[in-house]
C-alpha cells in the first residue's frame, strides 16, 4: 500500500519537472500562467504615432535598453533615414513609458522570452528582424519571397502573418503571398 | 420648456458636427499666410512633384484623395486623405500642423513653406 502511494507521488513529481524543464509545452504554459505570442498593443497613442506608417511593433518583441535606444534625440532624428523626432514632450514620455514598460524583458509571453532569451544582456538592437531568435526562425525563406512587392521587406510581419496585430506569430497563421504557402522555397 | 429643452439639444448637436478647425486662422499662423483662388490647383501641381526623385505627395497618398493609399517604404496602408472619403481628416489643427512638418521632411528632406502648407491644405479640403 505504503510502496504504491509512494509511486503515485513520485510520478506526479517527476512529471511535474519534466514538465517545467519542456517549459514551452501547452500544458506547463496552462498551469504556468504564461501566454503565446507577445502582448497586443493596447495603446492608442502608439497606435497613432507609430502605427500609422508602419506596422505597430509590439512593446514585446524588444527589450527595454532598444527601446530607450530607438527613443534617443539622436535615433529618432534619423529614424532608419527619417526625421521623426517629436514637438511633443508629453507624448514623448507617453510613448516611452509604455513602450519600456511592456518592453520583451517585462513580459512573461512566449515569444517576448525567447526574444529576450536569444540576446546578449547588452544586446540593444534597433530592429526586431536583428534579434538571434528572429533571424533564425526566419532564415529558411529565400529573399525573392522578403523584397516582391506584396511583402517588401522582412520588417513587414503583416504581409505573411495574418494575426500579427493579434501578437499572434504562429506558423498557423502565415501566409506567404507568391509561395504555394509553405511549400518547397528552395525550387529555385 | 419641453420645446427649449429640444431646440437646445438641436442646437448642441449641430455645434459637435460643426467643423472644428478655421482654416484662415491656421493659415494665419503660418507667417500670415493666406488662401488665394489658385492655391487648390498649385496643390494639386505640387502633389505629383518628385523634389527627391522617387518621392512625392502621390507617391504615398496617390493621385485620388477618395483612395486608400500604401506607405512607399513600409506598405503600410494609409487611410484615405480626403474629408469627403475620411470625416476625421483635417478636423485637428494639432494632427495637420505635426503631419505637414513630419511628411514635408520625408518628401522633401525639409519643412515646406507656409505657401506650400497651404496649397496642400486648399487642395486636399476640396478633394
Amino acid at each position: 500500500m505504503l510502496r504504491k502511494y509512494i509511486s503515485v507521488v513520485l510520478f506526479f513529481v517527476v512529471s511535474f519537472f519534466a514538465l517545467q524543464s519542456q517549459s514551452d509545452s501547452s500544458l506547463w504554459r496552462y498551469f504556468g500562467g504564461e501566454s503565446k505570442g507577445v502582448a497586443v498593443v493596447q495603446n492608442d497613442l502608439y497606435q497613432e504615432e507609430c502605427g500609422a506608417c508602419h506596422f505597430a511593433f509590439q512593446p514585446g518583441l524588444l527589450p527595454a535598453r532598444s527601446w530607450n535606444r530607438l527613443m534617443s534625440r539622436s535615433e529618432l532624428t534619423d529614424h532608419f533615414g527619417e526625421d521623426i523626432a517629436f514637438d511633443d514632450q508629453v507624448v514623448f514620455n507617453d510613448l516611452l513609458k509604455y513602450l519600456t514598460v511592456n518592453a520583451a524583458d517585462q513580459s512573461s509571453y512566449k515569444r517576448s522570452r525567447k526574444i529576450t532569451r536569444s540576446l546578449g544582456a547588452n544586446d540593444a538592437p534597433l530592429r526586431v528582424t536583428d534579434t538571434p531568435y528572429i533571424i533564425r526562425k526566419h532564415r529558411e525563406i529565400p529573399n525573392r519571397l522578403i523584397v516582391q512587392k506584396e511583402v517588401g521587406s522582412i520588417a513587414n510581419c503583416e504581409a505573411c502573418h495574418k494575426s500579427a496585430d493579434k501578437g499572434s506569430f504562429d506558423d498557423d497563421n502565415v501566409r506567404i503571398p507568391n509561395s504555394g504557402f509553405f511549400k518547397s522555397w528552395d525550387d529555385d | 420648456m419641453n420645446k427649449n429643452y429640444l431646440l437646445l439639444l438641436a442646437l448642441f448637436s449641430f455645434e459637435s458636427h460643426a467643423q472644428s478647425v478655421d482654416f484662415n486662422q491656421l493659415y494665419q499662423t503660418w507667417s500670415g499666410e493666406k488662401a488665394t483662388v489658385s492655391s487648390a490647383a498649385k496643390g494639386k501641381e505640387l502633389w505629383g512633384y518628385e523634389l527627391i526623385p522617387g518621392k512625392s505627395c502621390s507617391t504615398c497618398h496617390g493621385d485620388n484623395l477618395s483612395q486608400t493609399g500604401s506607405h512607399v517604404k513600409t506598405n503600410k496602408l494609409i487611410k484615405p486623405l480626403s474629408p469627403k472619403a475620411n470625416s476625421k481628416r483635417l478636423t485637428k489643427v494639432r494632427k495637420i500642423n505635426k503631419w505637414l512638418k513630419r511628411n514635408c521632411k520625408f518628401t522633401y528632406k525639409r519643412e515646406c513653406t507656409p505657401e506650400e502648407k497651404v496649397s496642400f491644405i486648399e487642395f486636399i479640403r476640396n478633394n
